[in-house]
């Protein structure tokens, strides 16, 4: 089994994984369309970025590329993705199974589906661990009784032997997270966990990710639509739209002081539970069609700040504050006089 | 903040999901989709064939001339007569009798397939909106008939009612109105949940307009491909029971028979046996692609899929 | 005080479940377990829960289109459920229903005229046909698409024009009362504020009663003048939402509100956070007296006998508690704790 100190390109001292660049194109009856446009972002030990986005903004799709999971055609990956120092995107299916479990895992949505009804549990958190140490049934099931523990499973020794039907829609998500942490991986990318849960249970597993990532030292990606998880949840954020990145930076300075419409408007069409307003702030139109995208920016006919400039080109990301960046091309004019820092 | 208001840019993909849909743009998206074309071409002639066999047909169908006994196809006879697909064992005109032949079998395989459609989906659909007692009873009835060997109870009725075009149609309808059945009301089991028939119910609809306005139109595709495919399989069983001698008599033509026939001499005239089994092929093949192009047209989704590539194409020139 | 629009009591809907094996027994599963509330016109009733709480049961229940096992339901002083066939057709007029998915909610097959007109065209007597064009196009208008939408299909509508389309569908039968059974919660945040704002703009402008089912807390906190909240097939408490939201009096409710994910750091530092352990039990495993009592840390040997019935505690507010003394400030100031 290839280990990944060994591969080529393996830096103990690069970042843990810097996406370059990052551009994903489907060939559709529609024509071209970009789902991914020139993403990049990087994520470190310990940190956990959230993708905030709606459906269609490239959020899932730029992590699936990542992690080798779209076939090439249909998707055209370009850009780099590097795991420590190790080239991500058009790598061999050895390198990626190298690097899958041991250096990145990741769960989904939908946990009761993505378990084999037919498998008891404990096998299925124990059978990677075991195909890729080597390590006999008798431990690999005491480490599958381990990650259960880790993942706050109650009364796991008895639970191992259990069929995923006889778990709730929580606790399945708790036993694809230990899957997912069977090999102690670097990163975990989680697309939208708790999106099919209830909000009490949101919050258990929530708070079981926040601690994992904490103790474990891991690096957490979390993809989700909810602002409110992501203000919760988040050392940083990116927020997506339409496929590229428009605004990125620490989480409490981009909730307190969004720099760019998109952002903005997102913000004020929340309702908030403690201070009720008359009516909602509202994102005019529907959300965009990633095929009839218009020439300059890509939020510009639902824009409130649309002026004649923004549909000559699409906006680069610009520095918008400490650590921080959006894509506006009005940025300066918009957002100058507010104070940047919170 | 932002803006409070309700407007909503019209789709700017105007053009390309354009709302009405002329003739034209079936015409020109059908001559473009060779397959369907072959599949259409095929059967119009086969329908101008059957409805016009009397003037049409090169020959006499029950001809005798012993004197001509299968010929190979394209041969000329003693008395100068040209055969197309050669003769049988009677000397008789194949191509003529494959004509005459379409009839019975073309219209035992769609009569008989459309009138158990007809009985099988009103029960399917009931049996499914309803549910219930009616269920019960309609899929318990489905279930015993199913398990009935099919054959025998053929060759039984028709050996009691006698054989011809009547009697064969009315076992038809008996031993297959019960696929449909359960197709239709597995559909329909489906559909009931479905949030746009309860919305209909909500809005006020009575449960025949349910049924008929919004259940019917949205599993007919799976439907209209049972049927053409039963089509076939009526075509076939037609053919079976014709050679046990229950279906058609002699000397009436149908392709299930000419095979019948024409097994016994296959060593020395494979045309006998090769021409009508081609014809059944093709009829079914033909009709399967219809029904596949007929389900993409009369779904909307589909539709516009179907058409969009020759419109798009027509709006570059 | 003027008579409520749609009066429930005690509603009950049990479904009957086949058990495996040889002999199977019947199980009983109570969906809905006697929940009773009034709303009259103009007034919006949020009701929230989790999954299996019997909130889209309890939807259905009152449109009907689920049948009640027992209990009331008054609509306009008129007995609801032990109307016929035909007096129930007629009855759905007034009451109308938006479902939480638009994408299976409007027929595929019928243009969105086709589907507006469906309702005049099954109460011949409501618009004379030569009108229907107009009235469809003003219907569509109100709920913010075009006239020249009228002749596409479904299909070629985004999540949010379609639950406008359902919308304007609802509206056409000039209803008293709209029941929206997680009508947002499929939607794109930024397009669930344009359709929580034509909700209160249609409110404004006809008077309709509103009841609004949905599991995201902050947006029935938003639009709903009262909200109850359900578990396990009963209400364990309702009131006015702010007091709801704000000071929720039911330890699951407290649960509820505290684990909502809040956006403003500063609420967010505020607020007491609560877990509860657990997950919401299967109706199916019904226990004896307070359903809620094996995830609530107030539980005391009075819950285990006892179901707590809902009783009025402070002005127009109710709980189902045993122990429901104080009410707990979650959201708010620090002050107020």
């Amino acid at each position: 089994m290839t280990v990944i100190e060994t591969l080529p390109g393996y830096d103990a001292t690069a970042p843990l994984l810097t996406v370059d660049d990052l551009s994903v194109t489907f060939g559709s009856f529609e024509g071209q369309v970009a789902a991914v446009d020139a993403v990049s972002f990087s994520v470190h030990p310990g940190e956990t970025l959230c993708i905030v986005g709606e459906s269609g903004s490239g959020k899932s799709v730029t992590q699936m590329a990542v992690m080798g999971l779209l076939s090439s055609p249909p998707a055209q990956i370009s850009g780099n993705a590097l795991f420590r120092g190790i080239e991500l995107i058009g790598a061999s299916q050895s390198t990626l199974s190298a690097i899958r479990g041991t250096g990145m895992s990741m769960i989904f949505q939908d946990a009761i589906s993505s378990l084999n009804p037919a498998l008891k549990v404990g096998f299925q958190i124990a059978e990677v661990y075991c195909a890729r140490t080597g390590a006999d049934r008798a431990s690999g099931r005491r480490h599958a009784i381990e990650l259960m523990e880790r993942v706050a499973i109650p009364s796991a020794s008895q639970r191992v032997d259990d069929y995923p039907f006889q778990f709730s829609g929580g606790m399945c998500q708790r036993i694809m997270i230990a899957m997912a942490l069977a090999l102690n991986p670097k990163v975990l990318i989680a697309d939208e966990p708790t999106t099919a849960l209830d909000v009490t249970v949101q919050r258990q597993v929530m708070e079981l990710l926040a601690a994992l990532a904490k103790d474990a030292e891991l690096a957490l990606i979390l993809i989700t639509h909810d602002l409110g998880v992501a203000a919760e949840q988040a050392d940083r954020v990116m927020v997506m739209y339409a496929g590229r990145a428009v605004e990125t930076g620490p989480t409490g300075p981009v909730f307190a002081n969004p720099c760019h419409p998109y952002t903005q408007a997102l913000l004020a069409s929340m309702p908030h539970m403690a201070s009720v307003s008359d009516r909602l702030g509202i994102i005019s139109g529907a959300p965009p069609i990633l095929s009839q995208l218009p020439k300059g920016c890509a939020f510009l006919p639902r824009c409130q700040h649309a002026a004649p400039l923004c549909q000559n080109s699409r906006p680069q990301l610009g520095t918008s504050g400490p650590d921080r960046t959006s894509a506006c091309l009005r940025l300066n004019e918009l957002f100058k006089e507010r104070p940047v820092n919170v | 903040m932002t803006e409070v208001s309700n407007s909503l840019p019209t789709n700017n993909d105007e053009d390309s999901r354009q709302v009405r849909v002329g003739w034209r743009d079936y015409v020109r998206a059908v001559l473009h989709d060779y397959v369907t074309l072959f599949a259409l071409a095929f059967i119009i002639a086969l329908v101008v064939f059957t409805l016009g066999a009397e003037f049409l047909a090169p020959h006499e169908p029950t001809g005798l001339n012993l004197r001509d006994r299968l010929l190979p196809p394209g041969a000329v006879g003693r008395s100068g007569d040209f055969y197309l697909l050669g003769t049988d064992e009677l000397g008789r005109d194949l191509f003529t009798r494959l004509i005459y032949g379409a009839r019975v079998s073309v219209s035992v395989g769609v009569l008989g397939a459309a009138l158990s459609a007809i009985v099988g989906v009103t029960a399917g659909l009931l049996a499914g909106y309803h549910g219930g007692f009616l269920e019960d009873v309609v899929m318990r009835l489905v279930d015993g008939m199913l398990s009935l060997p099919s054959l025998l109870v053929a060759l039984f009725v028709l050996f009691i009612l006698g054989g011809g075009f009547g009697n064969l149609i009315l076992v038809f309808l008996v031993l297959h109105w019960m696929v449909f059945a359960r197709m239709a009301r597995g559909l329909a089991l489906n559909a009931v949940s479905s949030a746009y028939v309860q919305a209909a119910v909500a809005q006020g609809c009575k449960p025949g307009r349910v049924i008929l306005r919004h259940i019917l139109p949205n599993v007919m595709a799976p439907i209209l491909v049972l049927f053409t495919l039963e089509i076939a399989v009526l075509i076939l069983s037609e053919a079976s029971l014709s050679f046990l001698g229950f279906g058609v008599q002699p000397p009436d033509a149908s392709w299930g028979l000419m095979i019948a026939g024409g097994r016994e001499h296959i060593r020395s005239a494979w045309w006998l046996v090769a021409f009508p089994g081609l014809a059944i092929f093709f009829t079914a093949l033909s009709l399967n692609l219809i029904a596949n192009w007929a389900r993409a047209v009369t779904d909307p989704v589909q539709r516009w899929r179907w058409l969009a590539p020759h419109r798009k194409s027509r709006a570059a020139a | 005080m003027s008579e409520p629009l749609l009066s429930v009591k005690d509603l009950v809907k049990t479904y009957s479940i086949r058990g495996n094996g040889l002999l199977p027994h019947r199980r009983e599963l109570r969906a809905v377990d006697g929940v009773s509330f009034d709303i009259s016109t103009g007034e919006t009733l949020g009701i929230v829960g989790e999954s299996g709480c019997g909130k889209s049961t309890l939807a259905k229940c009152l449109a009907r289109l689920v049948e009640p096992t027992g209990g009331q339901v008054q609509f306009n002083q008129r007995d609801f459920l032990t109307l016929n066939a035909e007096d129930l057709r007629q009855a759905r007029r007034d009451i109308q229903f938006i479902f939480q998915d638009p994408y299976s909610s409007l027929n595929p097959r019928m243009t969105v005229a086709q589907i507006i007109c469906e309702t005049w065209v099954v109460f011949p007597d409501m618009v004379p046909k030569k009108a229907w064009r107009d009235r469809a196009s003003e219907l569509i208008q109100l709920v913010g698409l075009n006239a020249s939408d009228l002749d596409r299909y479904p299909h070629q509508f985004s999540g949010g024009q379609r639950q406008r389309i359902g919308i304007a569908r609802a509206l056409a039968s000039e209803p008293r009362l709209l029941i929206c059974d997680e009508a947002v919660s499929a939607l794109d945040v930024s397009v669930q504020a344009q359709v929580v704002n034509l909700f209160q703009d249609i409110q404004i402008r006809t008077g309709v009663a509103l009841i609004f089912i949905a599991h995201d807390l902050s947006i029935v906190r938003h639009i709903a003048n009262r909200t109850a909240v359900m578990y396990l097939g009963r209400v364990v408490e309702d009131g006015p939402s702010a007091d709801v939201f704000s000071s929720p009096a039911h330890p699951y409710s407290q649960a509820l509100v505290s684990a909502a994910p809040v956006l403003d750091p500063a609420a967010r530092a505020a607020r007491n956070i609560i877990n509860i352990a657990g997950e919401p039990p299967s109706p199916l495993e019904r226990v004896d007296g307070c359903q809620f009592r094996g995830r609530c840390w107030k539980a005391s040997d009075i819950c285990g006998t006892v179901a707590p019935e809902l009783e009025r505690f402070a002005r127009e507010r109710r709980t189902a508690c045993h122990h429901a003394g104080t009410a707990l400030q979650v959201v708010g100031t620090k002050e107020n704790r």
